[in-house]
Order: C-alpha cells, then structure tokens, then sequence
C-alpha cells in the first residue's frame, strides 16, 4: 500500500530573535521523500548595511547581529580589519580578548544547557518544570549564565550587544581591584563547571552515532577562540583566508538563508566540532573531567554536544582565571589604528561554531564590500542531514506528536539563532 | 537591597523601548524622591530573560513596565499581578524566554519577591504611542499606590528611615 502524508512543523516569527523557520517533510512507502528545514536569517542583511560605514563603526554595528554571541561578531570583525591594516594590539589585548569571550561562550553555552537542551533529557516539557525537580541543577546554570554575562560587562560595558571593544584593543582598561574581584568570581565557580561536565554526561543521552565531518579553527598551542587554521576531521588545513576556495554558499528556493557546503558535503560547526578536533587543546583539569564520563572524544554521537558545552564552560572558567592572573593595567587599552585599502579576513569560534567575515576597505578605511557566514547557515544542511536520519532511524510510523518532539530535540541540540523558537514548532499535519 | 525596584524591560528597538522611555520618565519626574531615599530603585533591563530574577532578588516589590502586543489601542496599559500572567498576555519576549518564562522560572525556584507587578503597555508605530512623559503621568498615581501599599508591610522601610518619614524628612 501507498502511504503519502506530509508533516509541515511551523514556527512562529519571535520578536527580536527575527529567525523563522519550518520543517517540511514528506513520506511516501515509509521512507522521506523531501526534507526541508526552512531558516529565514535577517542578519544577512546586515553585509548591506555595513557598506560605506566607517572602519570604526563596525564593531558596534555587528554586535547588534545576535543578542546571544555579540561578542564573536565583533572579534571576527575586529581581527579582519587589523587585518588590513597590518595592526597588532599587543598581549593585553590579545589575552583581554580571550576573556572577553570565555564570558561569552559561559554565558552561551550555559543558557543552551539549562534553559533549552536539559529539560528534552529529562522529559521536561520546559526548564521551569525540570527546576522544580533539579532546583539545584538549574540555579547552578543560571549563576554560570550570570557570571558569563558579568564578564561580558566587564569589558563591553553592557552584557547584550557590548560596546566596550574597538579596532585595536577596547576602549577601557579594568582596574586590578575590579579584575580581583572578578577573579574571585570566575574561581568560586569552577567546582560547579566540573561538576556539570560530569552531570551533562550522566543525562540519558540517545545513543546514535552517526558520520559527519566536523570543522573548526585550530591553534598551534591553544584550544581555539579568536585565532588559528581552519581544519576538518577529513584531513582539510588551511589558512582562514582560503575560507572560499573550500567552502561554498548556495541558495535554495525554500529559504532565505544560505546553505554552507565544504566540498560540496555539509559539516558540522560549535562545540561538539571543535572538542573533536581540539581535544588535546584543552586545560588538563578538563580533560580529566572528560576522561571520568566514560565518554570518548572524538565522539559520532551529535548528542554529547551538551557534553561538549559543559567542557567548553569549564574550560572557560579555568581559562579566564589564568588570564587574569597577575594582570596589570596597560598603558593605553588599544593600539590606535591607520586605515589603508585591502582586504581582511576574520574567522572565530562563537559559541555556534565558526564565525567567518571578509571586510573590503577603502584607503580611508571605509566598508565597501562585506560577507558574514554565521555557523547556523554552515549548520543548516548538517541538521536537515541529520533530522532525516534521526526520524528514520526513529520510525516514520510514529504519531506526528512524537514525529515533532524528536524533530524539535534535533534541531535544538546543534543551538542554532532560532533554537529557542523550535520549541515553538506547531504541527500541521497533512494527510493525502 | 532597594525594597522596590521599578524595572524598564525592552531593548534600543524602536516600540520595544517603551518599558525603557517610561522607567526613564517616572524616575526623570522624581518618582524616587517621592519616596524615602533608599526605597524605590528604576533601572532598565536589555532583555533580561532569566536574569530577570537576580535584578529582582531582595526585593519586596518588582514593577515591571514592559511593551506588550495584545491587540489593544498603542499606549492601552495592562496592570497584572505575576498571578495573572499566562502565555496570552502578549508580553514581548527576547529569545523565547521573556518575562512570562523568568516569572514561571521564579516561581519554581522560589526565587522570586513576594510580590510582581507588570505593567504593559500595548506598542505600536513610534507615531502612534503617546509620548512616555503621558504614559508615566497616567501610571504615576497607581505605581504611588502600589509603593504605598507595600511600605506599610512590616519590615520594608528601615527603622532610620521611618523615623526620618516621621520627622518629615520624605513627602509621603
């Protein structure tokens, strides 16, 4: 017998997140026909917008592209532009820079694990429900969401869309009482970020392993943020600026965000990526932490991304606090700038994964060209790729509600902009 | 620890910075002098999501002002105890986690003042909306009775303030 049936999963506009999207799957004899994930990204509209600003203005001008990782927008940025203009800000800079986005990544990740991705291992329908079971569990990652975004503050001034840092360097220096005492803080949490590894792996993780490429920035003696070669689990190397030759973007009619491919094949970008690839990268302490789950890294399992994450929160954590240590205040906090015409490239990791930039300027420092690849797109033919194996291996045969509950945990385990509307999707079933 | 904390909930968006205007009105017009010094704190939250609850830690009670979509006329106010509140009320949200999911948040926690209060304003077109010095004047006499009420909750105001209160140190 011909079955034929089509699921459409919709989710709704969210005010500020501006992300849209929808699942349009179809099934005939058991198997998917079609499979579509449908993203509408707005940021892409800010490569326009940045054209004619000046140099100095684009560091404030892409933190607005994401509430989330405003941070990772303006270090690729910033870096792209020093790029042109052959600047180097220095130790200080470099090692500010790092904290500034250890905030961001402790911030991020801890609010994916708490707030969206927990509850679907716990069977709670939302994280108030999995609070009232795991009061502790949840307080712990809102302090550690808390803390992240106080480093965030710390050197933006502001812990959404920051304003702190510029070409150069930032626009002020932390005094060594105020960095003391944030100190204290960042120490106070590391037990509780090892202790969340270990919990991350305890969750009732799904066990379904699956084969995809993982890609990341790799630096020759640190775990990757704002420097390194890009590289895959397949063997690529190369230097950021190579980004194109490698990678390619494509439209599809059903969305209006870009498709990323390397090599014509989807890959996967954010913690889970970068772990596999940067393991021996990490603080030893988290290494341990890591060896005592049982888990093994590199790992084919998507879901121990959570896993990756609460690494990645310790790390941070154990990072931050070396940074800091005997700090002194600089002379000056930035190197101040000289514009001049070229073209610069700017590739970090945000908490997403890769976050590349390409900013041609004019002799006066003027944007006359930009181009943003943000890890969602990169994503985006990961997931559909893994949605259609995951519902498979699932069974086609289940009811929609069970259809759309693994269909949502998929989509939210890779964090993407618009995660936190996937648990929004509404099922509008189809039956022909 | 301020007893009262006036939060301006939104982000620089326009129409989405209506809790941020009228926080910033209501303490432009002297709302905190009105009060013994101390006692009412305003401040503005960019999308706060779930640290919404430390803002409002130590607190005895939170006012919320927030943009809200219902349909209703722009500048239409809705006055909610946190008891009202459910997913219908329209309030915007930032990443899907806004005030409605901080205050269930909350609550499950028990980390949460004993009581929250949430004024939304309807938002619309910019042209629209009333101008924030309207919109505080219109809410003015109900936040003063709000404050009035909780201050008369044993323990709220400090002893050192009550006596300066009683010595005509603060218009009450």
């Amino acid at each position: 017998m011909t079955q034929s049936r089509e699921i459409s999963l919709c989710v709704p506009v969210l005010a500020r997140v501006e992300g849209e999207g929808a699942l349009d799957l179809e099934v005939h004899d058991g198997r998917i026909q079609t499979l579509r994930l449908r993203i509408f990204e707005p940021p892409r509209l800010f490569e326009k917008f940045l054209e004619g600003r000046e140099y100095q203005e684009i560091p404030d001008m892409v933190a607005r592209i994401c509430g989330i990782c405003p941070v990772a927008y303006q270090m690729s940025a910033v870096h792209a532009i020093e790029g042109v203009f052959g600047l180097a800000p220095g130790p200080w800079v470099r090692a500010m820079r790092r904290v500034f986005y250890c905030g961001e990544w402790i911030q991020s990740h801890s609010l994916h694990i708490h707030l969206l991705a927990a509850p679907d291992f716990l069977g709670c329908s939302s994280v108030s429900e999995m609070a009232r079971a795991h009061p502790d569990v949840v307080r712990r990652g809102l302090a550690l969401q808390a803390l992240g975004n106080e480093i965030i503050r710390f050197f933006g001034g502001r812990s959404v869309h920051p304003v702190g840092a510029r070409v150069g360097g930032f626009h002020r220096a932390p005094s060594r009482a105020e960095v003391a005492a944030l100190r204290e803080q960042v120490r106070a949490a590391l037990p509780g970020a090892e202790a969340l590894v270990a919990w991350t792996a305890a969750l009732n993780l799904p066990d379904d392993p699956q084969d995809f490429v993982s890609v990341a920035l790799r630096h020759q003696d640190e775990y990757p943020m704002n420097e390194g070669r890009i590289v895959s689990s397949d063997g690529l190397d190369i230097p950021i600026a190579d980004y194109e030759s490698h990678f390619r973007e494509h439209q599809e009619p059903h969305s209006t965000a870009l498709y990323a491919a390397l090599d014509g094949r989807p890959y996967l970008v954010g913690p889970l990526a970068r772990l596999n690839l940067n393991l021996d990268r990490m603080h030893t302490p988290v290494r341990e932490a890591l060896g005592r789950t049982g888990i093994a890294f590199p790992s084919r399992n998507m879901f121990h991304s959570i896993v990756a994450r609460a690494a990645e929160i310790h790390y941070a954590l154990l990072e931050a606090n070396r940074l800091l240590e005997d700090y002194t205040e600089p002379e000056a906090p930035f190197v101040p700038a000289v514009p001049r015409v070229g073209i610069g490239y700017g590739c970090t990791e945000a908490p997403r994964g890769l976050l590349w930039h390409r900013y041609d300027l004019d002799a006066a420092g003027q944007v006359l060209h930009a181009r943003i690849v943000p890890p969602t797109s990169q994503n985006q033919a990961r997931m559909e790729a893994d949605l259609r194996h995951s519902l498979e291996t699932l069974g086609l045969d289940r009811d929609d509600e069970t259809l759309r509950q693994q269909a949502e945990m998929v989509i939210r385990n890779y964090d993407p902009c618009i995660s936190c509307a996937t648990h929004f999707l509404k099922v509008r079933v189809e039956r022909r | 620890m301020n007893p009262v904390r006036i939060l301006g909930i939104g982000s620089p968006v326009a129409g989405d910075d209506l809790g941020w205007r009228l926080a910033e009105a209501l303490e432009q017009a002297g709302l905190p002098r009105y009060f013994p010094a101390g006692v009412v704190h305003v401040t503005i939250c960019d999308r706060p999501g779930s640290l919404l609850l430390p803002a409002m830690r130590g607190a005895r009670l939170a006012i919320l002002l927030d943009a809200m979509r219902s349909g209703a006329l722009p500048g239409t106010v809705r006055r909610l105890d946190m008891l009202e509140l459910d997913d219908s009320t329209g309030l915007l949200s930032s990443h899907g986690f806004g005030v409605a999911e901080a205050l269930a948040l909350g609550r499950a926690l028990e980390d949460l003042p004993p009581r929250v209060l949430i004024y939304g304003i309807e938002t619309g077109h910019v042209s629209s909306l009333p101008p924030p010095g309207d919109l505080a004047a219109l809410l003015w006499p109900t936040i003063i009775d709000d404050i009035r009420v909780c201050m008369k909750e044993p323990g709220v105001v400090p002893l050192a303030m009550e006596s300066k209160q009683k010595s005509g140190g603060a218009s009450l």
